[in-house]
C-alpha cells in the first residue's frame, strides 16, 4: 500500500493535463513525470518525485495556455493537492524502504490529504469570489505585474517563515 | 530534542515556486490554486509545535550467546498525543546480521495507542556489544518538521567464542597441591591403585589388601596415586591478525582458548589467560564456571591494539603467571615480538606449548583467486615452515594448527609427544 499510493497518485495527477488537452506532446510529458515517480519510488530518491511534480505542473500550464478559456479553479487546487499527495507519500515510501511500515502510516497520510482538500477547497472558494469581483477593476496592463508582485510577495513571506522554522 | 527542516519541506517550496512562476508567465490562474495547498502547507510551518512525547521501551531476549547465535528485540512505543510519522531505527550493533524482521520501523500512532515491533539479530562473531540506542525521528503533521532524539537504556549483550569439545589436550609437567584429574606418580590420597607394601603403624583398616594379605599371610595395604591438577595459562597473540571477520586468526585463536579453558576446566585444572598485544591484559587463574565466565568474558572482548612497543612479561604479577604452570601460547606467528616473548618465558622455565594458527589459509580464504595468489601462499607458507623449524630447534613445542582442520587434530599431533607429570609440589 506505501507505494500503490504514491503510483496512484501519480497516474491521478499525469491524467490532469491529458484530460484539460488530450494530444501527444502532453500525454508524453505526463508519461514522463510518470516514470520520473517510479524512478523515485525504485531507488528511493525523492528528487524525481520533485522534478515529476514540476513536470505534471508545466504540462498542465501547458495545456491551459494552449487552451485558453475560463479559469477552472477547483482543477487547478485538485491538482496542486495531488501533487502534495504525491510529495508526501513518496517521501513516506522512500522512508519506509528496509523497514516495517504499520498499515496506519497510509491510512492517517490519506485522513492528512482530505483534511487538506477541504480546507484547500474552502480557501479557494473563500479566495476565489473576491479575486473574481477585484479582477474586474484591474486595467489589463497592470494584471502581470500585480501577479508578479503577489507571487513574489508570497515567495519572501514563505521564505521568511522557513527561515524562522530553520532557527 | 532537536528541530529540523524536513527535506520534505523543500520539496513543497521548490513545486510551489514551480507553480507560482508558471502562473505569472502564462497567466493562467489555476496555477495560483494548485500551489494554494503547498503554501497552505507550508504556513504551518510558521507555528512552533513543541515536540510529541513518545514513550519508548524496548528488550532483549537474551544477554549473553555463543557465536552464531541469535536474540529477539521487542521494541513499544506509545503516546499520549496523535503523531503522524515516527522513524525508529532499533539496536543494531557492529557485525550483526538482521535474521527475521527489521531494524527499522515507521509508524503513525494515535492518542493513547501502543505500537510493538520485533526483530531477530544474529551475530556471527563474538564480541560485547551494547543495544542501548534506539534512533527516533518524528515528522509533523504535515512531514515538513522533524525532531530527533536518542532513546538510551543500556541492555548488554556478550557473544562467547564457539566452543568445539576436546578430548586431546596438553598435559602439564607440573601439577599443583590441590585434587585434580592429573594422575601423579606419588603416593598418597586417591583412587588409582598404585603399590602394594607391608601394613606399618599408622596405616587405615581400610587400605588393607585383604586378597594380597590372606595369600602372603601377612598384613598389606594398597598405596594409591595421588591425583592433583595443574595451573593452565592461556596466552593469546593479540598483536596482530589476517584474514576477513569472522574467521581472522585472532577468532579463530579465541575460539581455540576458549575451547583449551573449558577442557582444563572440566578436569579440576586452574585457567587463566593472557592477551598479549597493545595492551596486556589477564584473568588470574581459576577454576569453575563462574571462572569460565570470566574468560569468556575477557575472549569476547579480545582485540588487536597496534602497537610499535615491545611488551614485557615481567609486568605479569607471578599470581598471574604461576611459576609451574603449563603455558599455552596462541598466535598466528605474524608479529616477531610474541615469538620472543614465548622464547622469552621458555628461558625463564615455564612448562610452554605454542600453538601456532597458520595465517595462510585464512588469508588465501579472504583474498581473490589468482596464480599470484597461489604462489604467495606457496612461498609464505615455506617461510613459516622454516620459521617454525626455528622455534623448535630453540626448543619450543609447536603444534601446527591449519583452519580449517579441527583443533583437535592439532592438538592430537602433538599430546603425544610431551612427557608425563613429573614433579608435584
Amino acid at each position: 500500500m506505501i507505494y500503490v499510493l504514491p503510483a496512484a497518485v501519480s497516474v491521478a495527477a499525469a491524467l490532469a493535463p491529458i484530460i484539460a488537452m488530450p494530444i501527444l506532446p502532453v500525454a508524453v510529458a505526463a508519461g514522463a513525470g510518470v516514470l520520473l515517480v517510479a524512478l523515485a519510488l525504485t531507488a528511493g530518491w525523492r528528487w524525481p518525485a520533485t522534478v515529476a511534480a514540476c513536470v505534471f505542473l508545466t504540462d498542465y500550464a501547458g495545456a491551459r495556455w494552449l487552451i485558453g478559456g475560463p479559469a477552472d479553479l477547483v482543477a487547478g487546487a485538485a491538482l496542486g493537492l495531488l501533487l502534495l499527495l504525491l510529495l508526501e507519500t513518496v517521501d513516506i515510501a522512500c522512508r519506509a524502504r528496509r523497514t516495517i511500515a504499520q498499515p496506519g502510516v497510509t491510512r492517517s497520510t490519506l485522513l492528512r490529504a482530505a483534511s487538506l482538500g477541504a480546507a484547500t477547497l474552502a480557501l479557494a472558494a473563500l479566495v476565489g469570489a473576491p479575486a473574481s469581483a477585484l479582477a474586474a477593476f484591474v486595467p489589463a496592463v497592470a494584471s502581470p505585474v500585480l501577479a508578479a508582485a503577489g507571487a513574489l510577495g508570497l515567495a519572501v513571506a514563505l521564505a521568511a517563515v522557513i527561515a524562522r522554522a530553520v532557527r | 530534542m532537536t528541530a529540523r527542516l524536513a527535506p520534505l519541506g523543500l520539496s513543497t517550496l521548490a513545486v510551489a515556486g514551480c507553480a507560482l512562476a508558471l502562473a505569472v508567465v502564462t497567466g493562467r490562474p489555476e496555477l495560483f490554486a494548485a500551489a494554494l495547498p503547498l503554501l497552505l502547507v507550508l504556513a504551518t510551518l510558521a507555528r512552533r509545535p513543541a515536540a510529541p512525547a513518545l514513550a519508548i521501551s524496548h528488550e532483549i531476549s537474551r544477554d549473553r550467546l555463543f557465536e552464531g547465535g541469535t536474540i529477539g528485540v521487542d521494541v513499544a512505543v506509545s503516546t499520549g498525543a496523535p503523531v503522524a510519522l515516527v522513524e525508529l531505527a532499533g539496536p543494531r550493533p557492529a557485525g550483526s546480521v538482521v535474521r527475521s524482521g527489521t531494524s527499522r520501523a515507521v509508524m503513525a500512532l494515535r492518542a493513547g495507542e501502543t505500537i510493538r515491533w520485533s526483530y531477530e539479530l544474529a551475530f556471527p562473531s563474538r564480541g560485547v556489544h551494547d543495544l542501548a540506542t534506539i534512533a527516533v525521528r518524528i515528522h509533523d503533521r504535515f512531514g515538513l518538521r522533524t525532531w530527533e532524539r536518542v532513546h538510551a537504556d543500556p541492555k548488554p549483550l556478550r557473544v562467547f567464542p564457539r566452543i568445539v569439545p576436546l578430548r586431546t589436550l596438553p598435559r602439564p609437567l607440573h601439577a599443583r597441591a590441590s585434587v585434580g584429574d592429573y594422575v601423579s606418580p606419588a603416593f598418597g590420597e586417591g583412587i588409582e591403585p598404585g603399590d602394594i607394601r607391608e601394613f606399618a603403624p599408622g596405616d587405615r583398616v581400610k587400605q588393607v589388601n585383604w586378597r594380597a594379605s590372606l595369600r602372603l599371610g601377612r598384613l598389606y595395604v594398597t598405596q594409591q596415586h595421588r591425583e592433583r591438577n595443574a595451573d593452565v595459562v592461556l596466552m593469546l597473540d593479540t598483536l596482530a591478525e589476517a584474514g576477513a571477520p569472522p574467521d581472522t586468526t585472532l577468532d579463530l585463536g579465541v575460539r581455540a582458548a576458549a575451547s583449551l579453558a573449558s577442557a582444563y576446566l572440566a578436569k579440576k585444572d586452574r585457567v587463566g589467560f593472557i592477551g598479549y598485544g597493545g595492551i596486556i591484559h589477564w584473568v588470574k587463574p581459576g577454576s569453575g564456571r563462574t571462572q569460565y565466565e570470566r574468560l569468556a568474558d575477557a575472549l569476547a572482548r579480545a582485540g588487536v591494539v597496534f602497537t610499535y612497543v615491545a611488551k614485557d612479561l615481567a609486568v605479569i604479577p607471578p599470581r598471574v603467571l604461576p611459576p609451574q604452570a603449563l603455558v599455552i601460547a596462541i598466535t598466528p606467528l605474524l608479529d616477531r615480538r610474541f615469538a620472543r616473548a614465548a622464547l622469552d618465558l621458555s628461558a625463564r622455565g615455564f612448562d610452554l606449548v605454542v600453538l601456532v594458527v597458520s595465517p595462510v589459509e585464512v588469508t588465501r580464504g579472504a583474498l581473490q583467486p589468482s596464480r599470484a595468489t597461489d604462489l604467495a601462499c606457496r612461498l609464505w607458507t615455506l617461510d613459516r615452515r622454516a620459521q617454525l623449524a626455528e622455534l623448535r630447534r630453540q626448543g619450543l613445542g609447536v603444534l601446527e594448527w591449519y583452519p580449517p582442520a579441527p583443533l583437535e587434530l592439532a592438538l592430537a599431533r602433538g599430546g603425544g609427544r610431551r612427557p608425563r607429570l613429573v614433579a608435584l609440589r
